[in-house]
């Protein structure tokens, strides 16, 4: 065995890192997008009892201040961008080979975007029409 | 007519006589042809013989002249001159490394990360039954895709350049690292998984990479070693689900 070498100096990772190209900041974007993603789905959590009990027509309730609109919006937008990277990725994520070829990342990045599309309208017509009254 | 000429802006550093690296400007001779190497090859020819710097092939395959150029880390022999020119062209040890002189880094950390994945193929029954006639280890051109582009690492570490992971956890076992041990993995003819994943699967192995994925946008060789770690996750999580599920199972 060798002895190791004696290092000089090992430069120390700015702050600013996450700023230094697109894709670090993009990847910050994305990892920021589902703690505002997780912040709704707790408050939603912890409002579902007023919320059973019709605080959506309650003016001093916290679900129907436009507040709660605003923040819901956000985080809708959010959300839907956190999903598109992560249903991007599914190519990079899963391998399937059938035969002699496997298949190629991107039919797998769409299947995950169709079924989310149907996954979408089932939900809108099977639970959110019957509860509007459509 | 006056020759062209670009500016190298370079990174120097000389243990024992500086206290911290500094930056020192040659002026080079600028060919559309050249590529970083050889203004830095240029230098140590006809300016500074005292600059340090790895190569070895000067063709893309040895994996040593890995440095930082205009903050991307970079294979010095296959970065043109011309994708910077006329700007000049900053030249810096490759990043998140200890760095040992000029642009010279110590790749201890990566040389022993990489034998504690055992990148090699492992047989259980070799002792039993040696490799030979009757003994070949065949493989279909399938079962070959489903590892090939892996086996592609050239080991130079510029993905670990790129990784803040490993900027901040030194100790994180890194890209290259996980993707050779995947790609032994996935190589039909290995028996040594059980044997790697208690490494690759360690809370410095996979689950500390977030998923930044840069190491695969600069990996010169397409290795894509953020596919490797994501993979390799999957893999493991299903272990455990077959584990809970199965107990009386193999894992
Ligand atoms: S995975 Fe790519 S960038 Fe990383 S060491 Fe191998 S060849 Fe270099
Ligand atoms: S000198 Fe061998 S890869 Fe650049």
């Amino acid at each position: 065995m060798h002895a190791p070498l004696a290092p000089g100096y090992r430069p120390a990772l700015s702050n600013g890192w996450w700023l230094s190209n697109r894709r670090y900041f993009l990847y910050m974007v994305r990892e920021l997008t589902a703690v505002f993603a997780a912040l709704w789905a707790i408050i939603f959590v912890t409002q579902l009892p007023q919320i059973t009990a019709g605080a959506y027509s309650n003016p001093a309730s916290l679900v129907s201040s436009p507040l709660w609109f605003a923040f819901s919006l956000v985080s809708l937008a959010f959300v839907l961008y956190h999903a598109w990277t992560a249903f991007n990725a599914t190519g990079t994520l899963i391998y399937l080979r059938m035969g002699p070829k496997p298949i190629a990342g991107g039919s797998l990045n769409a299947a995950m975007f169709i079924a989310w599309a149907l996954a979408t309208f089932v939900i809108a017509f099977v639970f959110v029409t019957p509860a509007i009254g459509g | 007519m006056t020759e062209s000429t670009i500016k190298l802006a370079v990174t120097r550093y000389r243990p024992g006589q500086d206290r911290e690296p500094t930056v020192q400007t040659y002026t080079v001779p600028y060919h559309d042809d050249w590529v970083v190497l050889d203004a830095l090859q240029y230098v140590k020819d006809n300016i500074d013989g005292t600059l340090s710097f790895r190569w070895s092939c000067h063709m893309g395959v040895c994996g040593s002249c890995g440095m930082m150029v205009d903050g991307t880390p970079k294979l010095t022999c296959a970065a043109f001159l011309r994708e910077s020119y006329p700007r000049e062209v900053r030249v810096e040890p490759l990043a998140n490394f200890p760095v040992v002189r000029d642009l010279i880094v110590d790749i201890d950390d990566f040389m022993h990360k990489l034998s504690e994945v055992k990148p090699y193929i492992i047989r259980e029954d070799l002792d039993s039954l040696p490799l030979g006639l009757g003994h070949e280890l065949r493989q279909t051109p399938a079962e070959l895709e489903d590892f090939k582009q892996f086996g592609m690492c050239i080991n130079c570490m510029l993905c670990y350049s790129a990784c803040p992971v490993y900027a901040m956890e030194p100790k994180f076992l890194g890209p290259a690292a996980i993707a050779l041990a995947h790609r032994y993995n996935m190589d039909s003819r290995d028996q040594g998984r059980n044997q790697r994943m208690p490494v690759i699967g360690s809370s410095e192995g996979i689950w500390e990479c977030t998923f930044v994925g840069e190491c695969s946008v600069v990996c010169p060789k397409h290795v894509d070693p953020a596919a490797a770690i994501q993979r390799t996750k999957l893999a493991t999580t299903n272990d455990w689900f077959k584990s809970m599920l199965m107990p009386w199972g193999n894992r």
